[in-house]
């Protein structure tokens, strides 16, 4: 039976776009960025379907494909991007996706705000309490983390903010469209007037600037990462997430944590196995759309 | 080409390098196997994220509840409750205006909260374009109501703000646009209290007075302000909401007399919609740029979209949209100079339209039909055509306009004095009526 259409390759047949122009475009990006480009056998089977992409997979080819025609799309004009893992509120990561309109943007600037809100692949609203709390827990740490990373606000001024954000969802729910992507639209203005207001009450330092830090940007993609990272770490079973707190941040020996939990030094090295493997497996789910 | 090696021999790799006995290999591999590259790039990311503080701190966060969970909780079941007694409420009344205005409901105190606000403005949303009157008498409770909430509160400034936008938003279908403007520049006013999400609710307002514009000749007043909320509806995301408001700037652009933006604008409605898989609006995008490309002597552009156009509308069994995209099809054959087949196309259309009901149309078309006919010099029965063509306006001065139009077109064909020129010039009058109505019929030079 033939391979349906992929929606890249019924994007590019639309726009009469050849493989090798993509190509080349990407790869022009991916120096100017510094990031890995990506092979036309890659991309032909991509486009074929018989690949699956990652993030900067994705990220490079709306780029260059925004570059080549000027038109402002999204990642998901191109790929079907899944949700991340099931039952769970989707949090960070996503390279280009969902530009949310502004299409990709080329320059690494304005990277990562897109990737911000490439993250938002599942968006439907709380249906009780109970998935409210959720959205508020989880979706909370990364507003909190925009307002502060991106925009130097205070922590707990950042809380106040997420907190006056989801209040003011509450109000709006009926005609909020699509939930996360104007969580993340409001937190941004919400930070914006913050900074406003603070600039009318008291001179600012120049990390308070109301354009996103520069400096912030350039690590937006680490920043990403590692928000997907404690995402992961965070469903993680107490024992899993404590071992490996203890052997890789706290730099703890393997002798020392099976002392402490009363077992034997390979049993701790086959847990920090099996518990990688399991941040593995959660952190690939989250990551491309596979 | 070496083995491929997996995550775990790849994680162990990134976690030392230089103590990873098989290094040199791992690296050659690593070199020439992009999957292998790309699989240890996330391996190192993990091992970076492992011992990074920021990690865990943000795990840490993630476990911890947060410090105003509680508040928030408490705002969410006092919405829901009060949402749930506003609907069990309304419900039984919303089912007829009869009962509605019946219950004077702005008078009974049961009624006085900001859910029973919220909820006739969603319900008038819902009615604005079959019960418009209807719409009207609910927004117009829900803003008494709101203004009876107790002062002081924020709760009461932000949902008279939506009282006010949705009221604005029923006096647009009702074609009372002067009231529709003075009640948007009422909610402008209003959404003055959550920073965070203000510019969207401002959006929606540019949006619907950019819409007023539209309808009421001032396209070129409308095209900045439907820009601005496309810009704000993307930047939260809402592709829905963008998409109208790019519609709505690329129709302004056509009154405008930009159709070669118009097009270009209308390509971005079709690309969002094929996007977002909405048929009909993308069969709509693809019709109006169609045409647009048509009005900008672009018939090249034109015939493919209006093509697939066609497809759509017949899969989605709308009839009438599928005729107008044959009619436009048969303008894009006489552009390029097929004029008989033209000629048969539009007069099957002709018929087509007038037994839809659509009697305008049907008139633009008969006048397409003579036009093409002269073009072939072929005038037998074009006057006879001419003088049967009716047509339907909201008011009797536009009625009137267009009765002098066609009046003088009947003049030109019995003196033999009717040429396309002539023909076209009555039909571009007609087709601008409906958007500037107190324009009176000028004769060509």
């Amino acid at each position: 039976m033939p391979r349906p259409q992929t929606r890249l390759q019924q994007f590019i047949d639309q726009l009469g776009l050849k493989a090798k122009d993509i190509t080349d475009e990407a790869y022009r990006i991916s120096m100017a960025e510094g990031v890995e480009s990506i092979s036309r056998q890659h991309f032909l089977r991509l486009r074929q379907g018989s690949a699956s992409a990652t993030a900067e997979r994705i990220y490079i080819i709306v780029a260059a494909v925004q570059s080549l025609t000027g038109m402002l799309i999204r990642a998901t004009d191109l790929f079907v991007l899944q949700p991340a893992t099931p039952g769970h509120v989707s949090l960070p990561w996503e390279g280009p996706d969902g530009l949310s309109g502004h299409g990709l943007p080329v320059s690494s600037r304005h990277r990562s705000s897109g990737s911000w809100k490439g993250i938002v692949t599942e968006d439907s609203h709380p249906a009780d309490a109970q998935a409210f709390e959720a959205l508020y827990t989880e979706y909370g740490v990364l507003l909190r983390s925009i307002a502060m990373r991106r925009y130097n606000v205070p922590p707990d001024d950042a809380e106040a903010l997420v907190h006056d954000i989801f209040t003011a969802y509450l109000q709006r729910r009926k005609y909020v469209r699509e939930l996360k992507p104007w969580l993340i639209g409001a937190i941004g203005n919400a930070s914006k007037d913050y900074l406003r207001r603070r600039r009318r009450e008291e001179p600012l330092l120049p990390e308070h600037d109301e354009i996103a830090d520069q400096g912030a940007e350039e690590h937006a993609e680490r920043w990403i990462v590692n928000m997907t990272a404690a995402t992961v770490i965070a469903r993680l079973g107490e024992k899993c997430r404590e071992t490996l707190r203890s052997y890789y941040f706290r730099e703890e020996s393997k002798e020392s944590i099976a002392h402490r939990l009363a077992t034997s030094p390979a049993y701790v090295l086959q847990l920090l196995v099996s518990c990688r493997r399991r941040v593995r497996a959660l952190y690939d789910s989250m990551r491309s759309d596979r | 080409m070496t083995r491929h090696y997996d995550d775990d021999e790849l994680s162990d790799y990134a976690l030392a390098p230089s103590l990873d006995p098989g290094r040199e290999a791992i690296e050659q591999h690593v070199a020439a196997c992009a999957a292998c590259r790309t699989r240890l790039q996330i391996a190192q990311e993990l091992e970076e994220a492992f011992r990074d503080d920021e990690v865990w701190g943000a795990v840490d966060l993630l476990l911890t509840r947060p410090q105003r969970l509680e508040a928030a909780r408490a705002e969410y079941a006092r919405i829901e409750r009060e949402d749930a007694e506003a609907e069990a409420l309304l419900s039984p009344l919303l089912k007829s205006p009869l009962r509605f205005r019946g219950a004077e409901i702005d008078t009974d105190s049961r009624f006085h909260t900001g859910a029973v606000v919220r909820n006739l403005c969603l319900a008038a949303h819902a009615r604005h374009e079959k019960q418009p009157q209807f719409s009207l008498v609910i927004t117009n409770a829900a803003c008494r109501i709101a203004l009876q909430l107790p002062k002081g509160g924020t709760e009461r400034r932000a949902v008279l703000a939506l009282a006010v936008r949705e009221r604005a938003n029923a006096f647009r279908y009702l074609g009372r646009f002067a009231e529709g403007l003075k009640s948007l520049d009422d909610a402008e006013k209003l959404f003055d209290q959550s920073p965070g999400t203000d510019p969207f609710d401002l959006a929606i307002v540019s949006y619907i007075r950019a819409t007023i514009y539209l309808k009421s000749g001032r396209a070129a007043e409308g095209l900045p302000l439907a820009k601005e909320a496309a810009e704000v509806f993307r930047e939260y995301g809402d592709r829905s909401r963008e998409l109208a408001a790019v519609m709505a700037e690329a129709v302004c652009l056509t009154y405008t007399g930009h159709p070669n933006e118009a097009a270009e604008t209308f390509e971005r409605v079709a690309l969002i919609a094929r996007a977002t898989e909405q048929p009909e609006i993308l069969a709509r995008a693809l019709q109006n740029a169609g045409e647009a490309y048509l009005a900008a002597s672009n018939h090249e552009q034109a015939t493919p979209r209006l093509i697939e156009a066609l497809a759509l509308f017949d899969n989605l069994a709308l009839a009438t949209e599928r005729t107008r995209s044959v009619w436009k099809l048969a303008s894009a054959r006489a552009a390029e100079g097929a004029l008989h087949e033209a000629a048969e196309q539009l007069d099957r259309v002709r018929a087509e339209l007038a037994e839809l009901g659509l009697t305008n149309d049907a008139a633009l078309a008969t006048l397409e039909w003579a036009e093409v006919m002269l073009a072939l010099g072929e005038s037998s029965g074009v006057a006879e055509r001419c003088a049967a063509i009716a047509v339907d306006f909201e008011t009797e001065g536009m009625l009137r306009n267009a009765r002098i139009a066609l009046a003088y077109l009947q003049e030109a064909l019995r003196a033999g004095d009717a040429t396309p020129d002539v023909v076209r010039h009555v039909r571009a009058y007609l087709t601008e009526i409906p958007n500037r109505p107190a324009a009176a019929f000028v004769r060509p030079a």
